[in-house]
């Protein structure tokens, strides 16, 4: 990825810093729910404070180590499995998602399978607000390949509902990008699983 | 609410809502924002909204190493505040709020929407508030300009005394606190009681059991949310006036709390104590018994157990004083040896490792909060150690070692594999070397370009000169050979009429011939264009894929270099960093574990001299009973009624 033919995505961030400001009023709320209430104030607990403090110290400056190290890996480890002249990811996301509750994607690359994916309801929930999951990341030959993705789960009245969606792509000597989207189709009130390509 | 806005407007909008509404417009909102502008900006954001992925399943330190990692590769906008505040917000959920208030020191200082600037120092306070940080959770606060919307205004200004109040400075708290004096909102109930206790505080206990009492006298039906508080006020006026020993002032306030709530056992202690300090013994045993029969790991039940004897020793009862001293004696023991065996795990470390091992524990992240402990003879006097930030926050922070120490190893193990991927396929290039070499020799990309030159302008010529028999299949062009060198022959012959016929038919042939190929002259010379762009195609793919095996062969050693170069100064970085997290695991379990044993100590001496002053009050009951003339038993529980309030 690190190479040339890096697709530069340079975007404005400013709906999800706020966004995230916005998660963390209620995800706050709830965390500092038992101490919310105003007490007396806990001398014994700021006798201590001082150990605390130099230990949380301590700790976040190993916090911050830890996630640079593991940036550091995560790019060494992308750049030797998964070269970008070979690259190709495949990504799931959802919009509304009123007519299909997922449950798993089954994908196969040049008719070999190379994943089944079943999805835990956080993840599902992280799909249904807006995020965007890396389902497969491999590596594939320059030329022409087929995917196929199989999504199972429940449809409208809640039947059980199995639906395949198909690209036929080539692939160049730059990473491929592959976007699996599940969205309402209003007016047959159907879901509709769309597949994108990006390169 | 739209359930869709549009790009950056969405931000906006959703964000004003969520301003103005509760906790799920707030998490609607932010749905709406993050896909209204998915839909606006399509791939862009995949890996941002890769990032969202992990955010929204509390994933935060894989959230911000997708982050970083879009960072690294410069897919960030350069260094703008938004992106900044992005990053901030994310290591404030990962737990890291003194990273996060440094890149908001830096980040809001630009034009940011000064709603984000405010909401963003606000939470950076109640964390550092939350973690001890006071000085840094004031000057956060001080940060803040003008108002916070909605329900975050009077939060910001509770916490704002709370903290002056932890600092002790309780006329600064009062005098903000009393700004709240004729509001209505959520927390006014908060601020007339804190006010109360600051007022207390300064000394001025009239003024502050006014508040108390006002507090503690309002209807509990009105609002059902204030009935713990109300609880409180009147639990820290009852035991206000015990302590100024005025009993008769303190039983109306106490007798206010209700029978089933936390503060009921406190309650019940109190009024028994206001019974007799008025000498009302036989009076004082009814909340006291009703006290007795609760679970002795309330302070208050404690107490009750050598209250009760007490009262009976002080009405003359003494059968049935020295039997319930005798029970208390045997009740602390039992307590005590329980302390021990909880002590005893606090030491080995069982006790962390209980804590620890429920499920949803693992991972890392500030939002987390061990709220349920798991049901033992350890645990049960932990209950109020685990509601003090201090031991939750360093749980946190032992729960966050855990999760890197984890991680640090699983990356040893991978470094390893990563060592083996790079020998293999060291090996695997030697061995293809001399194939790919013998390949790449076989084909000349300049060659085929010069051939492919020669071939166009032989074309071009053909096409300037209309050389149609050029174009024709190779049977019309030997046959046109041949009518051509038949003419000389056919020249020779003299001028005798088969002579004649001969010419003529080899021009009649000729003629044909030269027909047809002028015919398919124009077809030929497309297909022939044509097939000259087919060719410029394969030429070009033929290049490339020369070009890439080439580079390939050519930048594999050097690639090969710096992988494992890179691989080499990784391994010591996560050796190191896995010592040092090892360290300070044992850092944090010494911390764990000093806390949890001064609880435990502490509940344990505290029992150990009751039972002492049992067995002081039994003996000298049987002393008076053996002599007939020893005065009766002074051994009245020593804790004064005002401890049972203020010791946590």
């Amino acid at each position: 990825m690190a190479n040339g033919g890096v697709v530069r995505r340079k975007v404005t961030v400013q709906w999800i810093a706020a966004a995230l400001l916005l998660a963390m009023s209620w995800r706050i709320a709830l965390a500092q729910d038992a101490n919310a209430k105003p007490a007396f104030a806990t001398p014994a607990s700021q006798s201590k404070g001082k150990s605390f403090k130099s230990l949380d110290e301590g700790v976040q400056d190993l916090k911050k180590q830890a996630v640079d190290l593991n940036r550091d890996l995560f790019l060494l480890e992308e750049q030797l499995l998964f070269p970008a002249n070979t690259q190709v990811a495949v990504f799931v996301s959802m919009d509304v998602g009123r007519y299909f509750a997922l449950d798993s994607v089954q994908l196969k690359l040049d008719d070999k399978n190379v994943t089944n994916y079943l999805y835990t309801k956080r993840e599902v929930d992280a799909l249904d607000k807006g995020g965007v999951q890396r389902l497969y990341v491999g590596n594939l030959k320059a030329g022409k390949h087929e995917l196929v993705a199989v999504f199972t789960g429940k449809g409208p009245e809640s039947r059980d509902y199995k639906r395949g969606a198909s690209l036929v792509f080539d692939k160049g000597i730059g990473p491929k990008y592959i976007e699996l989207s599940i969205t309402d189709r209003q007016k047959k009130l159907q879901p509709e699983f769309v597949v994108k390509e990006w390169e | 609410m739209h359930r869709r806005c549009s790009g950056l407007i969405a931000t906006g909008v959703c964000l004003s809502a969520a301003l103005s509404g509760g906790t799920s417009v707030a998490r609607d909102a932010h749905k709406d924002a993050a896909k209204a502008d998915a839909a606006a900006r399509g791939v862009e954001n995949l890996e941002y909204r890769e990032v969202l992925f992990y955010f929204f399943q509390d994933k935060y330190f894989d959230a911000l190493t997708h982050l970083l990692v879009a960072q690294k590769r410069d897919e960030l906008p350069d260094r703008s505040a938004d992106a900044e505040l992005l990053l901030g917000s994310l290591y404030l959920s990962y737990g890291e709020h003194l990273l996060a208030g440094q890149i908001f020191e830096h980040a809001l200082q630009g034009s940011v929407d000064p709603r984000v600037r405010n909401r963003a120092w606000f939470f950076l306070a109640k964390i550092w508030h939350q973690r001890g940080y006071l000085d840094k959770s004031e000057a956060a606060l001080a940060r803040i300009d003008g108002k916070l919307p909605g329900s975050l205004e009077p939060q910001r200004r509770m916490l704002h005394a709370q903290l002056l109040m932890e600092q002790h400075h309780f006329d600064a708290a009062r005098a903000d606190l009393q700004k709240w004096q004729g509001t209505r909102d959520a927390w006014a109930g908060y601020a007339k009681y804190n006010l109360g206790v600051a007022l207390v505080r300064l000394g001025r206990v009239d003024d502050g059991a006014k508040e108390l009492e006002a507090l503690g006298s309002a209807d509990p039906e009105a609002d059902p949310t204030l009935a713990a508080l109300r609880d409180k006020a009147n639990v820290a006026l009852g035991y206000a006036w015990l302590q100024a020993s005025r009993p008769l002032a303190a039983k109306p306030s106490l007798e206010r709390v209700r029978l089933n709530g936390p503060y009921s056992n406190k309650a019940l202690l109190g009024v028994g104590w206001a019974d007799a300090a008025s000498g009302q013994y036989r009076a004082a045993l009814v909340p006291w018994m009703t006290l007795h029969r609760r679970s002795l790991l309330d302070s208050a039940v404690q107490e009750s157990l050598l209250a009760v004897p007490y009262a009976f020793a002080k009405l003359g009862a003494e059968k049935q004083a020295a039997d319930y001293y005798n029970r208390a004696i045997s009740d602390f023991d039992k307590e005590i040896e329980r302390i021990g065996t909880a002590i005893r795990s606090v030491d080995d470390g069982s006790l962390l490792e209980q804590l620890l091992a429920q499920p949803g524990v693992d991972g890392s992240g500030w939002y987390w909060r061990l709220d349920r402990i798991p049901q033992s003879d350890d645990t049960r006097y932990l209950y109020d150690l685990l509601s003090t930030n201090e031991f939750q926050e360093g749980l946190k922070d032992y729960r966050d070692l855990l999760y890197l120490s984890t991680t640090l190893n699983q990356w040893a193990a991978s470094l390893t594999a990563f060592d083996d991927i790079l020998d293999t396929r060291q090996r695997a290039y030697r061995q293809r070397l001399p194939v790919v070499d013998a390949s790449l020799a076989k084909i000349d990309p300049d060659k085929m370009a010069q051939q492919r030159l020669e071939l166009e302008s032989r074309l071009m010529a053909i096409e300037r000169n209309k050389d149609a028999v050029a174009l024709g299949t190779t049977k019309q062009q030997a046959m046109w050979r041949k009518l051509e060198s038949l003419e000389p022959a056919l020249a020779k012959l003299g001028d005798g009429q088969l002579a004649a016929q001969l010419r003529d038919k080899q021009r009649f042939l000729k003629g044909v011939l030269l027909w047809n190929l002028e015919r398919d002259y124009k077809a030929r010379l497309w297909e022939e264009k044509k097939n000259l762009r087919q060719l410029d195609n394969q030429i070009k793919h033929a290049q490339q894929l020369h070009y890439a095996v080439k580079k390939a062969r050519d930048g594999w050693p050097e690639q090969f270099a710096a992988l494992t170069k890179r691989v080499g100064t990784l391994r010591p970085r996560v050796a190191a960093l896995q010592t040092r997290v090892h360290e300070a695991l044992d850092s944090q379990r010494e911390f764990l574990r000093n806390l949890a044993d001064g609880e435990l100590h502490a509940e344990q001496a505290r029992l150990d001299t009751y039972r002492v002053q049992a067995r002081f009050a039994l003996a000298a009951l049987y002393d008076r009973a053996a002599a007939r003339t020893d005065p009766e038993p002074q051994a009245a529980p020593s804790a004064k009624p005002v401890e049972a309030e203020g010791r946590r």
